[in-house]
């Protein structure tokens, strides 16, 4: 992936749902040994028990560390992707949709 | 959409879905009444030194991020000065009263200016021009009054900001 990234320019999305160091891990190396700089993170976006604790807490943890410690793996624009309620959230359709509401609310 | 993602990648495209979002994206729960604000205080544009520029601005959040960014964009080495204007641009902070000498006096106080900075020079936009004697007044540094314009930051210390000139000020 990060070859054809960086053989037509196309902009990276990393992600790593639910394990931060990984996430930065692989921002590090894709920066530092590939030199690719045009990247998003995905922390990935949870429901259920303690799932939307993880998620504002993973989003919050990488811009805290982006502009109050000027940490660079963790300055990429990031991505949400509420779409994961339709797969995570058990029921009916309206339950799935309003959890897909109050994650993008959130983000 | 306001404070962590860039980008939101969803499913639904019901109206009751979307419509909080929007909400969001409008900022209706902002109050209107207080302007957006960044805190007080010392920034350093690029990497500053003893003999670099001291700039005073406001601390309201628009006029903040353009000086900062024009002067990031002239590449200069430069203090940012903040001060508590209360969220107000700078000719209506001036003739609100809230841009002051004393304030000035504070912020170069509690951080120490003094002692970082060499030179006794404060450059104030040229919005601010009134209250140039306020300034040396209560401060007693020498006051500069800057350009018009925060993007002809680069040119104006360009032209001004140099050992010459810096001495030629001190020893008036």
């Amino acid at each position: 992936m990060a070859e054809l990234a960086k053989r037509y320019e196309a902009p990276l999305v990393i992600t790593s749902p639910g394990d931060l160091d990984t996430l930065v891990s692989l921002v590090k190396t894709l920066e530092e040994d590939i030199g690719i700089t045009d990247l998003a993170l995905d922390p990935g976006t949870f429901t259920g028990p303690g799932g939307l604790a993880y998620t504002v807490k993973a989003y919050t943890w990488l811009r805290y560390k982006a502009t109050y410690d000027l940490w660079k793996y963790a300055g990429y624009p990031l991505i949400g992707t509420p779409i994961s309620a339709w797969s995570s959230v058990e029921g009916e359709i309206m339950d799935k949709m309003w959890w897909e509401a109050i994650l993008a609310t959130i983000l | 959409m306001t404070r962590y993602a860039d980008l939101l990648i969803m499913h639904s495209i019901d109206g009751w879905v979307l419509l909080p979002l929007v909400m969001w994206r409008f900022q209706l729960y902002t109050d209107p009444r207080k302007p957006v604000a960044v805190p007080p205080g010392v920034r350093e544009i690029g990497t500053p030194d003893e003999m670099s520029p001291v700039l005073v601005s406001s601390n309201y959040a628009l006029t903040y991020s353009i000086v900062l960014s024009d002067a990031e964009k002239s590449k200069v080495n430069a203090w940012l000065v903040v001060i508590d204007t209360e969220g107000l641009t700078i000719d209506v902070s001036v003739a609100a009263r809230k841009f002051t000498g004393d304030k000035i006096a504070e912020i170069i106080k509690s951080h120490n200016l003094d002692k970082k900075i060499k030179h006794r020079i404060l450059i104030i936009p040229s919005k601010a021009a009134r209250v140039s004697g306020d300034v040396e007044d209560s401060t007693g540094w020498r006051v500069i009054v800057g350009p018009m314009d925060s993007s002809e930051i680069g040119k104006f210390l360009e032209k001004i900001w140099t050992p010459d000139k810096i001495k030629e000020i001190m020893s008036q």
